[in-house]
């Protein structure tokens, strides 16, 4: 690496910056120093509330104006002082040697503008340039970024365009001046993950080549891990680690990047208690003294009530963490000991006849109606599921948005009646029941929602969401409701003492903690958890994955797990099904789905998935970057046009077939030509 | 789908629209307990006379029967006989309707092109010395009996400062009748005397009139600014440099008059409503003033042709709006 050598397109210098408000000074911003040299990609990571979206928009001060107050610090740009700079300056600025692409491609551009004229207005702010001479440059870019059709595309509103194509609109706009800096912050979150491959591996390819720095702002390790040349961790507004991005992630220096590290779950360790760190982040408001994590750090001793500067770390000279461990030369970070997780791991065993059968379920929507009322067509979500779930066992769902997944968890629900097929709860048929019957039976299920923050209602205090199923199934005395009420917060790990709280004065995790004590409330025997962690940074996600192991374990509860993210399900599922447009695609026990995966589709979302450790290399595992409708079904195999293995024979439906039998599990794949697939090189990790 | 198509479609629920008031109009003011052949009359008519009248008008049939005969008359283009008046009734709304419309476009118009600038610079300078005077302004506008508010401008513009006339529509003669909307016949005839005229007498009780929902656009325009403002492709486009003026007129505007169309729409129905009390302040000869007198006559084919022609007029605006609707959010227009 001859970064050395390299000049700094971006330089933080000790920036403090505090948001003044009426309960205080929030201090979202420490002493953060920071570079960026020329045609490096540096990652910055933390997880929520951090400040490390305080800190990328402070670099073009898009913060609102007024709302920030820099006590000391200052920040350059290729040698400009930002701080400094007037408003009209910095107009000049951003865009044309700073651009950023943010988050949610779905609300960031524009809903009223052609695409093309919001690039080419980007163009026009900085150059002077034709009419003509602009549209053709925003049309090359659109291809660079290959956005197919993009004569098309110039002219389309956004609407008419996907998750996806948008962010690679968004690049387009942001490389359209050929900008010394890229600001990225957590331009993937929200795509889907086969969506998420070819995004990052077009933002690092064009960036090399364009000699355009990065810097990447997320909250994910592991795509640090496959994009980033050196990495910043930051929490509580401190910067805590830094140095090259192999450094930090093989050998992490201070405890909080280590417990960040251990609370992922792997593709590798299933249904073992992750390391959760303990407690929350702390409000900024009200900063402990000292190091900022000391009160969470199992390591944390006297010297921590100072706050620690940045120490030199084992391994690359630049590798430097803010702990006083590394000052004192304990050399025996080794020794921090683990955080412990309350409960063994559990060894599903599941057994008998199955609690819930799903048979040949189909969902369609009807859409756009003509003047008698009658639908013009029909979004088909789900097209012949068959499931089954047996007590005390984990059955994860797996896929991407539109795949159906939420609609199966409604209709497992009841909330949505099926067009077609039967749902048997424990050999009772839930079509067939009449309402009061059903109402009764509905006890024995119950649902975790991805976020507590909506689920809840925000003026029932925190008892009362709790048992509010009990309340409604039958008369309770208050005080017995109470006891109940404490008794199932002591279940899920909540304290009793904040149970006459309303949900807003919890943090995400507990909020999702009062969720699954309401759940409980009613005794139930299946839980559906749809994205019951997505929402949550992942510490606190660890915590719950732990909890959901602990209750399963102590209460024989089966799970139908509901979720995008494969490492998570890999980690808590006995058995998973892999959805595609409606359909299972691929079903088995979570080791041969996961570790072995049979169809194209499954290869591809997996090969899709950053892992920590892997090689750099990203490739693309699908051929067409574009879910095919569910507005108008493809007609043989769902997955024809994007499989790269596709051949004859894919053209006619295709069937789950099953592929082994091991034990009395048997393992489906919807793929005729499954055994005729090359075999499944798993990458294993250098870890 | 195609302006062409929302314009058929619109003009096809008009006839139903038309249809499902004039019948729920016609009901209800049967059911007015009175008898318009007995007022008509006079107090000293015998049972004889007052019989007479009422198989005259017609009134001696069966409801559906007078019903029926109404909507066949109706499609003929004939109004109808005023039983106050006795004059057709479309004759008397040709005289006065035009005036309450010239009236409550006026005071759109007004409450509009005032409301929107007021809102934008408002929600620009949320909280500053400039907002906080527009918002008064507004809160005033929202809740100054327009009666009230009328007097006080007669008093001051016409009474004291002398600048505006306080009553009628014109001084002097008309211009050539085209529209019946004296400033658009005058502006297309030429006539600028007239127009001249036309618009002074309009200023004031426009103003009266449109000041409550000058205060409704401004308050709605800077909540919906507010609101756009904060949006993510208001980030995107200050990402790329573009300056604050272009990001508030470019990005902004369209977007946060969308939620304001609407209620636009809505306020024009509103104003035929209000303008009664307007129109009497100001003298103005209108609708106000006829309707009233024809409910207390209960002159049944008079309120129903104020309603049919309010209700066709209502209709065509909220057209105007869908259109504009579909001018501002491509989405709506479902463009390929």
């Amino acid at each position: 690496m001859t970064a050395d050598l390299a000049r700094n397109v971006v330089e933080i210098d000790g920036l403090t910056l505090d948001f003044p408000t009426y309960r205080g000074r929030v201090h979202a911003l420490s002493d953060v120093t920071l570079a960026v040299r020329e045609g490096e990609i540096v990652g910055l990571v933390g997880e929520s509330g951090c400040g490390k979206s305080v800190t990328s928009m402070s670099i073009i001060r898009l913060l609102p104006p007024g709302s920030t107050d820099v006590t000391s610090g200052t920040i350059q740009l290729l040698g400009r002082d930002v701080l400094g700079a007037d408003e009209r300056e910095m107009e000049g600025v951003r865009g044309k040697l700073v651009s950023m692409v943010f988050q949610e491609p779905m609300n960031a551009l524009n809903p009223t503008i052609r695409i093309g004229r919001q690039i080419t207005q980007v163009i026009h702010r900085h150059e002077r340039v034709s009419a003509v001479e602009a549209e053709e440059r925003a049309e090359a870019l659109l291809t660079e970024m290959q956005v197919p059709d993009a004569q098309r595309i110039m002219r389309s509103y956004p609407f008419e365009l996907s998750g996806g194509m948008r962010q690679r609109v968004l690049l387009a706009m942001a490389f359209s001046c050929n900008p010394a800096v890229l600001i990225a912050d957590e331009p993937t979150t929200a795509l889907d993950v086969t969506v998420q491959a070819q995004v990052l591996m077009l933002l690092k390819e064009r960036a090399k080549q364009r000699g355009t720095s990065v810097l990447f702002i997320t909250h994910d390790l592991a795509v640090v891990a496959q994009l980033c040349d050196s990495v910043y961790v930051m929490y509580a507004g401190h910067i805590v680690e830094e140095g090259p991005t192999r450094d930090v992630l093989r050998r992490p220096a201070h405890p909080y990047t280590r417990a960040l590290l251990r609370s992922l779950p792997d593709l590798g360790s299933p249904r073992e208690p992750l390391a959760a760190i303990a407690g929350t982040v702390p409000d900024l408001a009200n900063l402990p003294t000292g190091c900022a994590f000391r009160p969470r750090c199992p390591a944390a001793h006297d010297a921590c009530q100072r706050v620690p500067r940045l120490f030199a770390a084992p391994g690359d000279a630049r590798h430097r963490a803010a702990c006083w461990l590394l000052y004192e030369k304990a050399g025996s970070l080794e020794s921090v000991p683990r955080v412990s997780a309350d409960d063994a791991p559990a060894v599903g065993t599941p057994t008998g006849a199955p609690l819930l059968a799903l048979d040949d379920i189909a969902v369609r929507f009807p859409v756009g109606f003509d003047w008698r009322g009658r639908a013009r067509g029909h979004v088909h979500a789900l097209n012949g599921i068959d499931l089954a779930l047996r007590s005390g066992e984990t059955l994860g769902v797996v896929g991407e948005s539109g795949c159906g997944k939420t609609t199966l968890a409604q209709v497992v629900m009841r909330l949505l009646t099926p067009s077609r097929g039967r749902i048997v709860f424990d050999g009772i048929d839930l079509a067939e029941l009449e309402p009061s019957r059903l109402r009764e039976i509905r006890r024995r299920f119950q649902i975790v929602f991805q976020d507590p923050q909506s689920s809840l209602d925000p003026r029932m205090r925190v008892w009362r969401a709790i048992v509010e199923p009990l309340a409604i199934l039958g008369k309770h005395s208050t005080s017995w409701l109470r006891e109940k009420a404490r008794a199932l917060a002591e279940e899920v790990g909540l304290r009793s003492g904040q149970l006459d709280r309303y949900p807003h004065e919890f943090s995400g995790g507990q909020r999702q903690r009062i969720a699954i004590a309401r759940a409980l409330a009613s005794g139930p025997d299946l839980l559906v958890l749809d994205e019951p962690t997505s929402a949550l940074d992942v510490s606190v996600q660890a915590q719950i994955l732990n909890l959901f192991l602990a209750l399963q374990k102590r209460l024989g509860l089966a799970y139908l797990f509901i979720s995008h993210n494969v490492a998570v399900v890999r980690h808590i599922a006995d058995r998973v099904a892999v959805m595609y447009l409606g359909q299972i695609v691929e079903l088995g026990t979570s080791a041969q789905v996961l570790d072995q995966p049979g169809h194209p589709y499954t290869r591809a979302l997996l090969a899709s998935v950053p892992k920590i450790g892997s090689n750099e290399t990203l490739e693309l595992p699908v051929r067409s970057m574009e879910l095919p409708s569910n507005f108008h079904l493809p007609i043989g195999c769902f997955f024809r046009d994007r499989c790269p293995f596709a051949g004859p024979g894919c053209e006619k439906p295709q069937h789950l077939l099953k592929t082994e039998r091991t034990a009395d599990e048997p393992r489906m794949v919807r793929c005729h030509r499954v055994r005729a697939l090359p075999p499944w090189l798993r990458e294993d990790p250098e870890r | 789908m195609s302006f062409a198509n929302v314009i058929r479609r619109r003009l096809i629920l008009l006839v139903f629209v038309v249809f499902g008031v004039s019948l729920v109009t016609f009901a209800m003011s049967h059911m007015i307990p009175g008898d318009p052949a007995r007022m008509m009359a006079g107090e000293r008519a015998t049972n004889e006379m007052v019989a007479h009248i009422r198989q005259l008008l017609g009134l001696d049939r069966s409801l559906p029967l007078q019903y029926i005969g109404y909507v066949r008359d109706l499609l003929h283009g004939n109004f109808g006989i005023s039983i106050r008046t006795q004059r057709p009734v479309l004759n008397d709304l040709l005289l006065f309707f035009p005036a309450t419309i010239e009236l409550a476009i006026a005071a759109l118009l007004f409450a509009i092109l005032l409301g929107i600038p007021l809102g934008i610079v408002s929600a620009i300078a949320k909280d500053r010395a400039i907002d906080q005077v527009t918002r008064t302004i507004s809160v005033t506008g929202i809740s100054t009996p327009a009666f009230w508010l009328g007097l006080l401008l007669i008093y001051l513009f016409y009474g004291r400062l002398g600048i505006f006339p306080g009553s009628g529509r014109i001084d002097g003669a008309p211009p050539l009748r085209i529209t019946g909307l004296y400033t658009l016949d005058a502006l297309v005839t030429g006539d600028w005397p007239a127009l001249r005229s036309a618009l002074s007498h309009l200023v004031l009780p426009a103003l009266t009139l449109g000041f409550v929902h000058l205060g409704i656009v401004t308050r709605q325009v800077r909540s919906a600014m507010l609101e756009v403002l904060q949006e993510d492709y208001v980030r995107t486009a200050k990402a790329g440099g573009l300056s604050r003026p272009r990001i508030i007129l470019d990005h902004a505007l369209r977007n946060a008059l969308i939620p304001s169309v609407t209620m636009i729409g809505l306020a024009f129905g509103d104003l035929l409503y209000g303008a009664v009390l307007t129109e009497t302040v100001f003298a103005w000869p209108g609708m106000g003033n006829y309707v009233v007198q024809s409910i207390s006559a209960l002159d049944f084919p008079a309120i129903m042709g104020f309603t049919v022609m309010a209700s066709t007029a209502y209709v065509l605006v909220n057209l105007m709006v869908d259109l504009t609707y579909m001018f501002l959010d491509p989405q709506i227009r479902g463009v390929g």
